[in-house]
């Protein structure tokens, strides 16, 4: 089984409450869900979308196609029935004007039976929902039995008022429904999956943030990663975080920079805009090797580009963001879970190397949720890296060491002076011209470099390395690009995936060996200029043969990745 | 039935785009009345439109440039002040009119506030304090009162933080023209910004207006009518009151009216006329 549900309207209409009650009814019964957002960059009005896919296997991308649709606006009717599978609904209110009915189309009375069964047409949601689960012949016990739990966020009456209108709407679709659905799924039971937790990437990546004990996180509001910062928020006072919204993004990472300095584990939410204005003090925390997360969901720039929509273009930009030389740590989550655990290694890289952590994600990753199984926080491991001790005396905050990092200490610790200076600085953090001092910090700094690279995660290899084709991917098209590897293999050909999470420092080993064995390499990123592909000739001095490249701002899909293959001929 | 029916034109459409409509703000939005300020102002003035630039931020209210029939620029967020001048100093025969939300203005964006108004650079800034951001949802911002709540100071404890009055921080920035209306007062707001698009130096127009889409859900004030029937209540028109008692409290009172109108000599004025004393 796997179905895509789309619905479509305008910002405000409730499309987001649809899809979620949508979502829970399907996990509740057992099954993986997907779901994107899709929106405009207004709060009211335009064409927007939910997408939910559901399946009997886990699924970490969208799809093209849309198999059954709930239009709530005449645009939404019309604009995606190219999009529609052969056998696939169309349903929308019967108060819309639309006459060009076809087979697929199901003009059906929502609003009424909100009106008349719930009493308000803000049910209308309730027997939508109910239509949708009939047109696709949902077992009517099975959706009992969640319907329930699905309006319980609503108060006691109000559930009972959703679950008739629901199950009216249900009937009613039974009786007047006279199309053809592909889909029947009057024989499931009830799903493999365990999975309860549903989150977005942006929730998995602040609650990562909090099992790593995170104190402090400051931010101004800039989409994609609003949500993020706002679920610290919602948060902070059970957990004892300090949260704080700027005035700008500069006095986000300039503040964060202070607290980390008083000793919090500390991170700053943004996107590309905000990232830009924090780079001056990304220079601070580099030079004085103050540990800092920084979470930058991508968006398409530059500039205010395309703020809900999605891509990978800032990649270079964090790898070489800022004047001056200094080690940092670069790292982009594949999917939803991979945004909680890559949280926390953040964290744990930052404070053992002294080092600020860039986050990548990007707007497909933080808008969309799934179901997962519950996460054990007991395995989180915090990791606060060298402190000073008895010995450090004088205390040198900037202590020449073999491996580059020198214990920390924190001001206002008892017989501790902790100096630091965004100038080049002594041991002791005092500013100087000296030659030979500049020359030591330098190395202090490349000294890092190769342990950071060895606690780094090597890419993933999917599929046999001995494969003709290799397909290079980074960050959260992890999803689209693997399952086009299967669609592919299953079409007989012989390819596999080799997909980064880690970025920079880059870890080289694997990737020169699978490179140089394949016959054919593709690089697959979200950007127009082939970003990771151009750093991986940086540190290796090996081309990708090809790349694929999406820039439209929409999430990639393995139908996407599979069509571009064949009609360049590659695959 | 092929009868054709006789289309009335908006007096205002001549300067704004149709072909951008439907407008994306929300019903109860104050947004689309303080465009159509600036609409009128600019048409009982009778200046050449063309030579009228607008400049925004980002923001709802930064998307309304976007709107107008002339030259228009909408920039970063925070930025539309800092451009503004350039745009002036490069053409001071240009009318630049400068229509931006609080945060854009006073929040990331206060820096350049204040100085162009030190600076005394000949443009007319309209903002539109609708008491957050609206564009990204709601969160608080710099005229955010205290304990209110948004998404990001949301209950039990609401906004740590204290307000901006944004009269009082142009005035004492050296603003040459400063008022304060709500989005209902549209002829007074629009002979103010009149005046500030005449004046040569900085003028400050501050509209008060509603969010009822997310402040005003957040906090409970009604709906858009709802909530502009309280701006017409709480209003307390004083003009000429001096700026630092021009207070600002959303529950019970707003000093409207013109608290600065003074005279200083404007910066491309001045540049100008250095100019030709050095040349002699
Ligand atoms: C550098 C940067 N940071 C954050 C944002 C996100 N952002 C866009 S509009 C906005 C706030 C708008 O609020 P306001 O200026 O009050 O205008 P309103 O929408 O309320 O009219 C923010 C935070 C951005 N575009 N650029
Ligand atoms: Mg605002």
């Amino acid at each position: 089984m796997d179905i895509s549900f789309n619905i479509g309207g305008m910002a405000g209409q409730g499309i987001d409450t649809i899809g979620d009650m949508l979502t829970q009814v399907f996990v509740r019964t057992g099954f993986y869900t997907f779901t994107v957002k899709d929106f405009e960059s207004r709060i009211r009005g335009g064409y927007n979308f939910t997408q939910v896919r559901v399946s009997d296997v886990p699924v970490h991308a969208p799809v093209d196609h849309m198999d059954v649709i709930v239009a709530l606006t005449h645009d939404a009717v019309v604009g995606p029935r190219p999009r529609l599978v052969d056998g696939g609904v169309i349903i929308f209110d019967d108060t819309i004007a639309f006459d060009d009915l076809e087979p697929c189309h199901f003009p059906a009375p929502l609003s009424r039976t909100a009106k008349e069964v719930g009493g308000s047409v803000r049910m209308t949601n309730a027997a939508a929902l109910g239509a949708l689960l009939s047109v696709v012949r949902f077992p009517v016990d099975l959706a009992e039995e969640v319907l329930g739990h699905v309006f319980a966020r609503k108060g006691e009456e109000v559930v009972e008022k959703n679950v008739l209108v629901a199950k009216r709407m249900y009937e009613v679709t039974q009786e007047r429904f006279s199309g053809e659905c592909r889909h029947d799924l009057s024989t499931v039971r009830c799903g493999p999956s365990t999975d309860r937790l549903v989150l977005t990437g942006n929730q998995a990546l602040a609650l990562g943030a909090i099992a790593a004990n995170v104190k402090w996180v400051s931010a101004y509001p800039m989409s994609p990663s609003t949500s993020a910062f706002q679920e610290v928020v919602a948060r902070a006072h059970e957990f004892r975080i300090g949260t704080l919204q700027t005035e700008d993004e500069i006095a986000a990472l300039c503040m964060a920079i202070g607290a980390s300095y008083a000793g919090a584990r500390t991170m700053v939410t943004t996107s590309g805009g905000g990232f830009s204005l924090m780079v001056e003090a990304l220079g601070l925390a580099g030079m004085t090797e103050t540990p800092v997360v920084i979470y930058n969901a991508q968006r398409p720039g530059p500039s205010t580009g395309l703020p809900t929509r999605t891509e990978q273009s800032d990649l270079l930009f964090s790898v070489f963001a800022s004047q001056g030389e200094f080690p940092r740590v670069v790292l982009a989550p594949r999917s939803i879970r991979d945004a909680f655990d890559t949280a926390v290694r953040a964290f744990n890289l930052a404070d053992r190397f002294q080092v600020p952590v860039v986050i990548l994600g990007d707007q497909f990753l933080a808008d969309s949720s799934m179901a997962l199984p519950l996460i054990d926080v007991s395995t989180v491991r915090v990791d606060r890296g060298v402190l000073a001790g008895d010995d450090d005396t004088p205390y040198l905050r900037y202590r020449l060491t073999d491996d580059g990092v020198s214990p920390r200490a924190f001001p206002g610790e008892p017989g501790r002076v902790v100096v630091a200076s965004g100038n080049t600085h002594l041991e002791d953090g005092h500013i100087t011209e000296d030659p030979a001092i500049r020359d030591a910090m330098a190395e202090k700094f490349l000294k890092k470099v190769p342990a950071i690279r060895d606690a780094l995660r090597p890419p993933e290899l999917y599929g046999s390395e001995d494969a003709d084709m290799v397909l290079v991917s980074w960050g959260s098209t992890w999803g689209a690009v693997r399952e086009a590897v299967d669609l592919l293999r299953a079409g007989g050909q012989s390819v596999c995936q080799l997909h980064f999470t880690d970025l920079y420092p880059l870890r080289t080993a694997l990737l020169r060996e699978v490179l140089s064995g394949a016959s054919v390499s593709v690089s697959i990123e979200q950007n127009a200029t082939s970003q990771f592909a151009a750093l991986v000739s940086m540190e290796t001095g090996l081309m990708c043969d090809h790349h694929l490249n999406k820039y439209d701002g929409r999430p990639m899909t393995a139908r996407w990745v599979v069509d571009r293959l064949q009609g360049a001929g590659i695959a | 039935m092929t009868e054709s029916v006789p289309v009335l034109k908006h007096p205002m459409a001549k300067y704004i785009r149709e072909d951008r409509q439907p407008w994306i703000y929300c019903s109860g939005c104050s947004v689309g009345i303080v465009t159509g300020m600036v609409a009128r102002a600019i048409d009982n003035l009778g200046i050449d439109f063309s030579k009228v630039v607008v400049v925004s931020g980002i923001g709802c209210t930064g998307r309304t440039s976007g709107y107008f029939k002339t030259g228009t620029y909408y920039t970063t967020h925070g930025r539309a002040i800092a451009f503004a001048e350039g745009v002036k100093i490069a053409n001071p025969e240009l009318e630049v009119i400068v229509v931006s939300g609080d945060g854009d203005i006073a929040a990331i964006g206060g820096n350049h506030l204040i100085h162009a108004c030190r600076r005394n650079i000949d443009m007319t800034i309209v903002c539109v304090n609708n008491f957050n951001y609206g564009m990204t949802g709601g969160q608080f911002g710099p005229t955010t009162e205290h304990l209110r709540y948004t998404q990001t100071s949301p209950p039990p404890i609401g906004n740590v933080e204290h307000s901006f009055n944004l009269v009082k921080l142009a005035a004492s920035s050296g603003a040459t023209f400063v008022a304060r209306w709500t989005a209902v007062h549209v002829r007074r707001a629009t002979k103010s910004i009149e005046k500030g698009i005449e004046k040569k130096g900085l003028s400050f127009i501050e509209i008060v207006g509603a969010c009822p889409t997310a402040y005003g859900r957040m906090n409970r004030l009604g709906d858009g009518v709802a909530m502009h029937r309280h701006l017409l209540e709480v209003a307390d028109i004083q003009n000429g009151l001096p700026p630092h008692e021009a207070e600002l409290d959303y529950e019970t009172r707003i000093v409207c009216g013109e608290f600065v109108d003074v005279e200083k000599p404007e910066y491309t004025a001045v540049l100008r006329e250095a100019y030709k004393k050095l040349r002699g």
